[in-house]
C-alpha cells in the first residue's frame, strides 16, 4: 500500500474515533433530517390543499381550475444551507485542524516524517482522507434529502430535479472543502494547535457572518425596515436617480459580498434548489455555467490555501513543536 | 249544487297552485337606474355589466350563475361584493345587484358582441338574459419588441428598441414608455421621451438600460408598457439573461496559476521533503 493511501486510511479511522467530530456530525445529520422532513411535509400540504380545491371546483362541475401552485420539492433542503453554513463548516474545521494537531500532541508527526514518506504525500493524504469523509457525510445527506421528498411530499420529481439536488450537495462538499484545507493550513502554519483552531473559528466568523452582514447592511435599501426608499416615499424613478449615483459604493459592497465563500455557496445553492426565481427554466448545468463566478468563488480559495500549505510545511522546521 | 261547489274549490286551489308555481326567478339587466342592456368594452380593459336578481318566491334558494360561450381570447366572471361568485342564495323576496365582468383582449377583432347568461335555481327552474356589448375601438395602443431574449454582461448597457402602433380610431398624444426594470437596474434614456401617433401610425421607442456591475448572474425581465391619459398598451416582457464579466474568470485563474508556478518553484529550489 502507498504512504499516501495510508494516511488517508488512518484519517478515517481517527475522524470516526473522535468524538468532538462524532457529536458535530451527528447534529448535521439530526438536524437535516429534521428540517428536511418538515420541508418535505410542508409540500405535502401544499399539494393536497390544492388537489381538495380542484375536486371543490369539480363537484361544483368546472372545467377550467387555477394554476397549480409552485410545488418545488427541492425547496425542502433549503434549510440545509444554514445548517452546512453553521455546522457543516464546523465540522470540517475541526476535522482539518485535529488531522495536524493530534499527529503534533501525540508525537507521531516526528515518527511518519522519520520514514519514507514526503511532506507534500503526508499533507496530500490528510487532505484527500478528510475529503472522502465530508464526501460521504454530503453523499450521505443527499440520499435522505432524496428519499424524504419523493416519499412524504408525493410531488413526482424530475431526473433534472435530482440532478440539480445532487450538484447542490457537490456545492455544499466545496464550501466544507474550503474550510478543512484552512483548517489543515493553519494548524500547519501555527505552533499553536488551540490558537489555529480559534483563528481557524474567527476567519469562519468573519466570512460567514460578518462580510454577507456587511453587504446586507452596506446595501442603501436595507437602511430601514420595510426598505430605505420606499420608506421615503420614493417611486421607482427617483430610486433610480439615487442609484445611478452611488455606483462606486454599490461596487464596493459586492465586491465585500464577494469575499465570502459562505454567500458564493448561498447563491449557486438557491439556484440550484430554485429557491432563488429566475432559474427554473434551466437545466442543472446551465445554473451552473450561468452561476460559475460563484463555484469558482468556492473552488479558488481551497486550491490557494493548498498551494499556501504545501510551502508553509515544507519549509517548517519547528513543526513537530506544540 | 254540492258538486259545482266542490268543482269551484278543485280549480280555485288548482289556480292557486298554478300562480304559485309561476313564481320563480326575476332577472333584470336595468333594474336600477344606470343599468343597460348595452355596455362598451375597450380593448385590454375590463368591463362590467351589473344584473338585478331577484327571488320572486316565497321560500330561499340557491342560483347556479352560468355564462355563455365567450369569443376566444375574453374572460368573463360572476362578482358579488367584491367576491368572484357562480352560485348565490337569496331568501324569499330578496333582491340582489350582481356585476358580471368581462375582460377584454387586446387584440381583439370582435366588435359587437351579446353574451347569453343563464341563472338556474336549485330546484331546475332556468332563466336567460342576454347582454351586448359594443367595443370603442376610439383609443387603443399595442407595442411589441422582435427581441425574445438579450445576453448581457453585469455593468454593461443595453439598448432595445420598441415598436409602438396606434390600432385606435382617434389621435394618441403624449405617449410615454413606461420602463419595469429589475432592482437596482438603471434606465438611462428613452429617446423620445414623448410620441404622437395618428391612428395606424407606427413608430419606435429606443431605451437604453444600464446593468450594475453588482449585478448577480441570471435572467432577469423587463417589463414595458406604453401609456398616455385615455390609453394604456399591452405589456411586454423581454427576459435579459446576465453573466459574469469573463475578466473575473481570468483574474482568479491568473493568480492560481501564479501560486502554483511559484510552489513549483519552491519545491524545485528546495527539494522535497
Amino acid at each position: 500500500m502507498s504512504p499516501m493511501l495510508v494516511v488517508i486510511k488512518k484519517e478515517i479511522t481517527d475522524a470516526l474515533k473522535n468524538k468532538l467530530f462524532l457529536i458535530i456530525l451527528g447534529m448535521l445529520l439530526l438536524l437535516t433530517i429534521v428540517s428536511v422532513v418538515l420541508g418535505s411535509y410542508q409540500v405535502k400540504v401544499s399539494l393536497d390543499s390544492y388537489n381538495q380545491s380542484i375536486s371543490f371546483l369539480k363537484s361544483l362541475g368546472k372545467t377550467t381550475f387555477p394554476a397549480a401552485p409552485n410545488l418545488n420539492p427541492l425547496s425542502s433542503s433549503k434549510s440545509f444551507v444554514n445548517y452546512i453554513g453553521l455546522l457543516g463548516a464546523l465540522l470540517a474545521m475541526v476535522l482539518g485542524n485535529a488531522s495536524v494537531v493530534k499527529e503534533k500532541r501525540s508525537g507521531t508527526l516526528k515518527l511518519i516524517l522519520s520514514r519514507q514518506i514526503f511532506r507534500d504525500t503526508f499533507l496530500n493524504g490528510k487532505v484527500i482522507g478528510n475529503m472522502i469523509l465530508l464526501f460521504a457525510i454530503t453523499f450521505i445527506t443527499s440520499i435522505i434529502s432524496l428519499v424524504s421528498v419523493v416519499v412524504i411530499s408525493s410531488v413526482p420529481i424530475s431526473s433534472g430535479d435530482i440532478v440539480r439536488m445532487f450538484l447542490f450537495f457537490l456545492m455544499s462538499f466545496l464550501y466544507m472543502t474550503f474550510f478543512l484545507v484552512l483548517g489543515i493550513f493553519l494548524a500547519v502554519l501555527m505552533p499553536n494547535g488551540n490558537k489555529a483552531l480559534l483563528i481557524t473559528v474567527i476567519i469562519w466568523l468573519v466570512i460567514s457572518f460578518i462580510l454577507p452582514q456587511i453587504g446586507d447592511t452596506m446595501d442603501m435599501d436595507n437602511q430601514l425596515p420595510g426598505g430605505f426608499f420606499s420608506s421615503m416615499g420614493m417611486n421607482k424613478a427617483d430610486t433610480q436617480k439615487v442609484l445611478d449615483h452611488f455606483k462606486f459604493y454599490e461596487t464596493t459592497r459586492d465586491g465585500i459580498e464577494q469575499m465570502s465563500p459562505t454567500k458564493h455557496y448561498e447563491r449557486v445553492g438557491f439556484a440550484l434548489l430554485n429557491i432563488k426565481p429566475g432559474f427554473e427554466q434551466n437545466t442543472a448545468l446551465e445554473v451552473l455555467s450561468i452561476k460559475w463566478i460563484d463555484v469558482l468563488g468556492l473552488l479558488a480559495p481551497s486550491i490557494i490555501l493548498w498551494l499556501l500549505a504545501y510551502m508553509v510545511f515544507l519549509k517548517r522546521e519547528n513543526i513537530y513543536q506544540e | 249544487m254540492k258538486t259545482k261547489k266542490t268543482i269551484f274549490s278543485v280549480l280555485f286551489l288548482l289556480t292557486l297552485v298554478f300562480s304559485f308555481m309561476q313564481k320563480g326567478i326575476q332577472v333584470f339587466a336595468s333594474e336600477v337606474p344606470n343599468i343597460t342592456t348595452n355596455y362598451e368594452i375597450v380593448p385590454g380593459e375590463t368591463t362590467n355589466a351589473r344584473i338585478a336578481l331577484e327571488n320572486t318566491d316565497t321560500v330561499s334558494h340557491a342560483y347556479t350563475l352560468n355564462t355563455g360561450q365567450l369569443p376566444e381570447g375574453f374572460n368573463g366572471y360572476f362578482s358579488l361584493d367584491g367576491n368572484v361568485v357562480n352560485n348565490i342564495t337569496l331568501d324569499a323576496s330578496q333582491k340582489n345587484i350582481i356585476d358580471f365582468f368581462i375582460d377584454v383582449p387586446l387584440n381583439t377583432s370582435v366588435s359587437d358582441m351579446s353574451i347569453p347568461l343563464e341563472i338556474i335555481r336549485d330546484d331546475g327552474v332556468k332563466e336567460s338574459l342576454s347582454v351586448s356589448f359594443t367595443l370603442n375601438q376610439d383609443y387603443a395602443l399595442s407595442i411589441s419588441s422582435n427581441i425574445q431574449s438579450l445576453k448581457a454582461i453585469n455593468g454593461d448597457s443595453i439598448v432595445l428598441e420598441i415598436g409602438v402602433t396606434n390600432t385606435g380610431n382617434k389621435d394618441l398624444t403624449d405617449l410615454s414608455l413606461q420602463v419595469d426594470p429589475p432592482y437596482k437596474w438603471i434606465v438611462e434614456n428613452v429617446n423620445p421621451t414623448s410620441l404622437t401617433l395618428k391612428p395606424g401610425e407606427n413608430s419606435l421607442y429606443e431605451l437604453k438600460v444600464t446593468i450594475p456591475s453588482s449585478g448577480q448572474a441570471g435572467q432577469y425581465p423587463i417589463n414595458i408598457s406604453c401609456t398616455n391619459s385615455d390609453v394604456t398598451s399591452n405589456s411586454i416582457s423581454i427576459p435579459v439573461n446576465v453573466s459574469t464579466s469573463a475578466n473575473y474568470f481570468w483574474w482568479i485563474t491568473g493568480i492560481i496559476g501564479v501560486l502554483l508556478i511559484f510552489t513549483i518553484l519552491y519545491f524545485k529550489k528546495h527539494g522535497r521533503r
